[in-house]
């Protein structure tokens, strides 16, 4: 998974702890489908909620530990080791950006590349990745492709009860 | 930090709320912060959430 999804479930639990409800069907989703689908997180994706936790809202170096422990706690995703060296990650980015001009950041390449080497199906909203990088990986999923699939499968799940 | 599954136990439990309530003021704060003075970041905020909602297709 990309980080935004992720980024969602701590979003989500900070307008509760303030007693504010706004519609967060993204990260309920996260948490509900999670009973079903196993979801992956790496160090890569620690890495970057972290940033973001710590950069854009300044909290406490503890409290954040303590919310991300929640979140494994309550998500349940699996952790996968990054057993590849950088160069071996970037060989491949490389590759990959002389043959396709990307035009953002290569993070989401990284997350592409680790879910590569692990043959996980990765999850991102980044359009650009999502619509030119297939021919490197074949499992490159939206996420209304994740919504569908897993609404697809709860509904063969109903149908068999 | 460990990212190994396992049970909370009560006083961790407690110690997590405790953080989360802590993170949250702060966070209202901010946001509260940006929407007076930073009006530009406060609507992108909230732009990128809607995106994200929108991108799953809700």
């Amino acid at each position: 998974m990309d980080t935004n999804i992720i980024f969602s479930y701590f979003l989500k639990k900070l307008f509760e702890k303030k007693g504010k409800q706004i519609e967060a069907r993204v990260a309920n989703f996260l948490i509900i489908s999670s009973k079903n689908v196993k979801y992956v997180v790496s160090i890569l994706t620690k890495a970057e909620i972290i940033r973001k936790l710590r950069s854009e809202f300044s909290f406490e170096k503890e409290d954040i530990e303590k919310a991300w422990n929640d979140f494994i706690s309550e998500v349940s995703p699996d952790y996968t080791q990054v057993s590849q060296s950088v160069e071996e990650i970037y060989r491949e980015i490389i590759s990959i950006v002389l043959d396709i001009p990307i035009k953002k950041r290569v993070t989401n390449l990284e997350h592409l590349i680790v879910a590569k080497k692990n043959n996980l199906i990765f999850v991102t909203g980044d359009r650009e990745i999502a619509e030119k990088c297939r021919k490197f990986y074949e499992k490159i999923w939206s996420y209304n492709k994740l919504r569908g699939f897993y609404e697809r499968r709860n509904d063969l799940k109903l149908q068999k009860k | 930090m460990s990212d190994e599954k396992r049970m909370l136990s009560e006083k961790e439990r407690v110690e997590i709320e405790k953080a989360w309530e802590r993170m949250a003021n702060k966070f209202w704060k901010k946001l509260e912060y940006w929407k007076r003075y930073n009006p530009k970041k406060y609507r992108k905020f909230w732009r990128d959430y809607r995106k994200l909602e929108k991108a799953f297709g809700f």
